[in-house]
């Protein structure tokens, strides 16, 4: 590591902080927010008559078939003129938001669906009622058999927040071009920038795996 | 006072244009046990499933203790009676499925607790007690703890049957229930409903097992193209055959 490096390193070690606590808050706040969007549109897709199914079908098809930058985008320069003014990291979240919220109702959608027909039939010969069959059996299930794929979109929404950075979000990939703007060393910060993400995208998933492990069925 | 637990009269059930069921009538007193044998797609289990309200019926009507099920007159017109209405009435029989469908994430004891706690609203302990004493009785106390998955394809079936009968429904339905196991495993679970039948449990079951149907029953039922072409006690059936189709079934099935 050369010594340029290392000093360049020590003199940003503040924005590189700020950098990566954003990263983190933005995916945090926008995987949270997005899976209770997706749970909430994901009923209505599994359960609703056909208005509210189709209400919810145009949503995920429509978010899952447009890019998360020009999601963010439209978030950012779109709904200022119409009035609503976003500052940058609120329209990031949101959009992140929104993007992974398709997702994770389409995820719920089959988890649910997937709930062997034997299972509901042997609730309601308990009497169990429709919500309680929902709540105690095809839910607990459906979430257990979505986790990995739920895990996965966590993943691919963090990566996906760095492109926030293009309407002005301090993150982790803003930081480092603003540290590159000043030290030229972009082989090293860039690379820095990857390993960073990778820590981050990488314990997300060992953090995944080890709920899996917790919950699964014996 | 009538004795009457299930009547079922003239029902008429299909799916499309295809009639499965076509004009089934037949009554359980209290603690009488009825077995239903036939071949696959004469409507035995058909006929089962609408007496559990899991299928909906065209014609006829089904009596559970004095109470009809599922349907209503109103206007002289039959009504679906609501959902909520069809949940309450479903409690009045336990069903025992051929696949044991037992609830994956849920012990064996969470599985017999989970509807007293959340249908009858017994507290935790009590709902546990009732789990405990089902478990004890079907031959299974020190399995509480174990997972469906942990547990023998007979041991799973005794788990369900203790899950239908804590509910304390009026009638137990079985539908195939050794149909899906090893043979070594079918007469543990044989032997519980036996039993369940010596302290006088009312039951309908639809079986392949024709000698248990024989040991079990107080009438057997011959079911042939959604018809019951012929009844009664297992003798009559079994021994004097008086009906062709059954003793043709009869040849062809094990004793």
């Amino acid at each position: 590591m050369s010594t340029g490096f290392s000093n360049e390193l020590w003199a940003s070690r503040f924005i590189l902080l700020d950098g990566i606590g954003t990263c983190i808050f933005v995916s945090f706040l926008a995987i949270v927010f997005g899976t209770i969007v997706g749970i909430v549109v994901g009923l209505p897709l599994t359960y609703g008559n056909f208005i509210f199914r189709f209400l919810a079908r145009a949503y995920t098809d429509f978010i899952r078939g447009i890019p998360v930058l020009v999601l963010i985008l439209t978030f950012y320069f779109v709904l200022s003129v119409l009035g609503l003014n976003l500052t940058a990291m609120q329209a990031g979240i949101a959009s992140l938001s929104i993007f992974s919220s398709a997702h994770v109702a389409e995820m719920l959608r089959g988890g649910l669906q997937n709930v062997q027909k034997g299972q509901i039939e042997a609730a309601k010969a308990v009497g169990l009622s429709f919500f309680q069959t929902f709540l105690y059996v095809s839910l607990p299930q459906a979430l257990r058999q979505i986790l990995p794929t739920w895990i996965n979109t966590a993943v691919e929404t963090t990566k996906g927040s760095t492109l926030v950075s293009i309407i002005g979000v301090v993150e982790i990939t803003l930081v480092m071009q603003q540290i590159i703007g000043r030290n030229f060393l972009s082989m090293e910060f860039y690379a820095l920038a990857g390993l960073i993400y990778f820590i981050i995208c990488f314990s997300i998933e060992r953090f995944g795996k080890f709920i899996e492990k917790k919950v699964a069925i014996k | 006072m009538t004795n009457r637990v299930l009547e079922i009269s003239n029902l008429h059930k299909s799916y499309g244009d295809h009639e499965v069921l076509k004009g089934v009538s037949t009554e359980l007193d209290k603690g009488d046990v009825v077995s239903i044998i036939g071949a696959s797609g004469s409507g035995k289990t058909t006929l089962l499933r609408c007496v559990n309200l899991l299928e909906d019926f065209q014609d006829g009507s089904i009596n559970i203790d004095g109470t009809q099920v599922g349907y209503q007159e109103s206007k002289g017109k039959r009504v679906k009676v609501s959902n909520k209405q069809v949940t309450k009435d479903r409690a009045l029989t336990g069903m025992v499925f051929q696949s044991f469908n037992l609830f994956p994430h849920l012990s064996a004891t969470e599985n017999i607790s989970l509807a007293l706690r959340k249908v009858q609203k017994k507290s935790a302990s009590d709902a546990k007690e009732i789990a405990q004493h089902w478990l004890e009785r079907v031959g299974l106390p020190d399995r509480g703890h174990s997972f469906p998955g942990q547990l023998s394809g007979g041991q799973q079936q005794r788990v369900a049957i203790a899950r239908a009968i804590a509910m304390n429904p009026k009638i137990m339905l079985f539908d195939e229930v050794t149909s899906a196991l090893d043979p070594e495993l079918i007469n543990e679970v044989l032997d519980v409903i036996k039993s369940l039948a010596v302290e006088g449990m009312t039951m309908l079951i639809v079986t392949h097992e024709m000698r248990f149907a024989y040991e079990v029953s107080k009438k057997v039922i011959f079911m042939n193209e959604g018809v019951i072409a012929a009844q009664g006690t297992p003798d009559e059936i079994f021994k004097n055959p008086s009906n062709e189709r059954l003793s043709t079934f009869l040849k062809n099935t094990r004793f």
